[in-house]
């Protein structure tokens, strides 16, 4: 007699996360309900870590604020500071991608949910951010402003102006819209609210940070914190979730970007009106006392970095984004190690996963705001 | 003679399927602020139909083969045979049989058996979840969505289709039957597979469902059966419920009007409301969705077709 053995299905799928990076989960399944989840990672491992040692300190780059994290150290390491001016900047530019970043997440919570027409409107306020971005830095997807010292130049005449009038007029609008449509959504809430929930021990023991972190109901936000550049000249509020599930954590960010419109908002009316953006006198040269760190000469002769080793961290959208440097006083980095938040939220995806159903996979990945990108660095 | 009415009937389906098609990226893309190609977006259809034709056909290897082949005809021949009985004017009907509600239910299942026996021949996990879930899904709205076909069977004393549609001379029967009216409206989304009620495609696992491991024209086949399905379930729901061809007051103005195009505009009606209802909701996670059908809708539908059942037997006999 032939018995039949029932057992339970693996499956190979291919996750995509909302940035357009991949890794791959094993699933075993029963039926609906996930036994087993395992996450792997490498698909797009491009090694910066190893670039950034082998670059001078110059060209060694990546997204806005994640790039802000470098650049920070690099000036501890210096012992300089950016002017007011820059800081402001900066911080400005920071709260602008950090509004594109929450906006790609929640879209695709609601994609994940099956609605994918906040997605579209969504791109169309990206559009808009990135437009500024390009303004202030020339180039649309990282904004190539961030120096060590410093900004790549000031904005360009009117660009404040046209930020704060299109955030009030039609980004707060678009976000109201959202709240209208998605957050009060009876279906949305049935495919969030107590899903792919995380509870604020297990949340700091799997090393969360940023909006995740906050979801689960710890008040901890870097900007507040152990504020760097401006952050503590500026009025905000922190949101905090109370569960810890998708819901909480879309409820978060959403909030956050409200909060970020307010930063940026107060950023234009403090902002001071000085144009110099200088590096300190320990770097620039005797006959260059006003550097910019766009010019040829700076780029070619680099500068070299006193020996030590140093530890910054900012408040990149995802979480704690750590950069740190090991100098041996040359031009170069000796050893760099980059603290991405998408790895710890990576980790956790195992045991969030496990018990839940397999439609909700995408629900709950990208209201952990996981970037493949990130996660392999 | 029947040969050439199959003939203008599978042509004018054809027509109305790449028009719906057309009117469907337009709505959608309107909704979801995206340009349109060039031309108004003519050529869009006629590309994607070309890209299909040279796709490369992707068998499995297994002895599934030959079902694999022949499987997604027959489910586009299960949901046209449908048409045969729908009648969109007083006489033009290919088969104006006497158990026209009968064989509608009949194919219906059909349809729902030969996509289980799809995700099996596509030889392929992915492709067997899509079918499971997609048959769960449309089997727990099923019964309740027939049990609204009986009330309206009750109600009309027909089972010919065209017998039901003039029954409904008083009034249409959306309006003493509403609950029915929206249970169905409802099958036909989870059939037609529009959101809130359809299957989640959880982007990796069941995306594409249980046509998954298609290609080339097997796919061509799933993909124009969905949009007849489309078509046929608006057709249904204006011959069930929203009196067919007849227009909605005998004016003498509405009387003018050709009869074929008042089913047109119920019709096109319904198919606004699918077409809409796929970029405003999101979707119900598929163990809600089944409850929802099997706890809420099955119940109810019961105590409907009683109620109906028995107003019509008081008004019959006039005893208690």
């Amino acid at each position: 007699m032939v018995r039949a053995v029932l057992k339970n299905s693996t499956l190979n799928t291919m996750q995509q996360t909302a940035g357009g990076g991949f890794f791959r989960l094993v699933l075993e399944v029963d039926g609906e309900n996930i036994l087993k989840a395992t996450p792997h990672i490498g698909f797009s491992h491009f090694g910066i870590e190893k670039l950034i040692e082998n670059k001078s300190y110059i060209n060694a780059v990546s997204l806005l604020n994640q790039e802000y994290a470098l650049v920070l150290a690099i000036e501890k390491l210096l012992k300089i500071k950016p002017s007011k001016r820059a800081a402001y900047i900066r911080v400005l530019l920071a709260e602008l991608s950090r509004i594109m970043s929450h906006l790609q997440t929640v879209v695709s919570i609601a994609e994940g949910a099956g609605n994918s027409t906040p997605s579209y409107y969504g791109a169309a306020v990206q559009e808009k951010i990135m437009e500024f971005l390009e303004l202030a830095g020339g180039s649309r997807l990282h904004a190539n402003c961030l120096r060590v010292g410093g900004v790549y130049n000031d904005l360009s005449y009117g660009l404040m102006e046209d930020i704060v009038k299109w955030l009030k007029k039609d980004f707060l609008c678009f976000l109201d819209n959202i709240d209208e449509k998605l957050t009060e959504d009876r279906i949305f809430k049935q495919r969030t609210v107590g899903i792919g929930t995380v509870s604020s021990e297990n949340a700091i023991e799997w090393g969360f940070s940023g909006a995740n972190l906050r979801a689960s109901g710890s008040l901890w936000d870097l900007r507040k914190a152990q504020p760097y550049d401006v952050y503590d000249e500026l009025d905000f509020e922190i949101p905090i979730g109370k569960y810890g599930d998708c819901y909480s954590r879309y409820l978060v960010r959403m909030a956050e970007m409200r909060q970020s419109v307010n930063i940026i908002l107060q950023i234009i009316e403090k902002i001071p009106e000085d144009f110099m953006i200088i590096l300190d006198d320990t770097v620039a040269t005797d006959n260059e006392k006003t550097v910019l760190s766009h010019s040829s000469k700076n780029i070619d002769e680099d500068y070299n970095v006193p020996a030590g080793q140093c530890y910054e961290s900012t408040e990149a959208p995802s979480g704690e984004f750590g950069a740190y440097l090991v100098s041996d006083g040359s031009n170069r980095a000796y050893r760099c190690k980059i603290r991405t938040p998408s790895f710890a939220h990576l980790q956790a995806v195992p045991h969030v996963l496990k018990g839940n159903k397999i439609e909700d996979i995408n629900t709950i990945i990208s209201s952990l705001g996981i970037e493949a990108g990130e996660v392999d660095r | 003679m029947i040969i050439s009415e199959i003939i203008i009937l599978l042509s004018a389906l054809f027509a109305a399927s790449v028009l719906l098609i057309y009117v469907e990226r337009k709505l959608i893309a309107a909704v979801r602020l995206k340009k349109i190609a060039r031309v108004y977006g003519l050529m869009q259809p006629i590309a994607d139909a070309f890209k299909l034709f040279f796709n490369e056909t992707i068998l499995p290897r297994g002895k599934t083969q030959v079902a694999f082949m022949l499987l997604p005809v027959l489910f586009f021949t299960s949901i046209v045979a449908c048409w045969a009985v729908i009648p969109v004017d007083e006489g033009v009907v290919l088969a104006d049989i006497n158990a026209g509600a009968l064989f509608l239910v009949a194919m219906f299942f059909l349809s729902i058996c030969l996509i289980v026996v799809i995700g099996w021949a596509s030889d392929s996990k992915y492709a067997m979840f899509g079918a499971l879930h997609s048959v769960a899904m449309m089997v727990a709205y099923e019964l309740s969505a027939m049990l609204a076909i009986v009330c309206v069977l009750i109600s009309s004393g027909s089972m010919r289709l065209s017998d039901i549609v003039n029954a409904q001379a008083e009034m249409w029967y959306c309006l003493p039957h509403f609950p029915m009216f929206v249970v169905f409206f409802i099958y036909a989304l989870v059939r037609t597979n529009c959101p809130p009620f359809r299957m989640s495609e959880s982007g990796n696992i069941s995306d594409g469902e249980y046509s998954i491991e298609y290609t080339s024209v097997g796919y061509i086949f799933i993909a124009f059966a969905r949009y007849v399905n489309m078509l046929l379930m608006s057709a249904v729901i204006t011959v069930f419920f929203l009196g067919g061809w007849l227009p909605p007051f005998e004016v003498e103005l509405f009387l003018l009007i050709p009869s074929v195009i008042w089913f047109g505009l119920k019709m096109s009606l319904c198919l606004l409301i699918f077409i809409f209802t796929k970029t405003a909701f999101p979707i119900y996670r598929y163990d809600n969705l089944v409850q929802f059908g099997w706890k809420m809708f099955l119940p109810f539908s019961l105590v409907w077709v009683i109620a109906a059942a028995g107003y019509t037997l008081v008004s019959a006999t006039g005893k208690f």
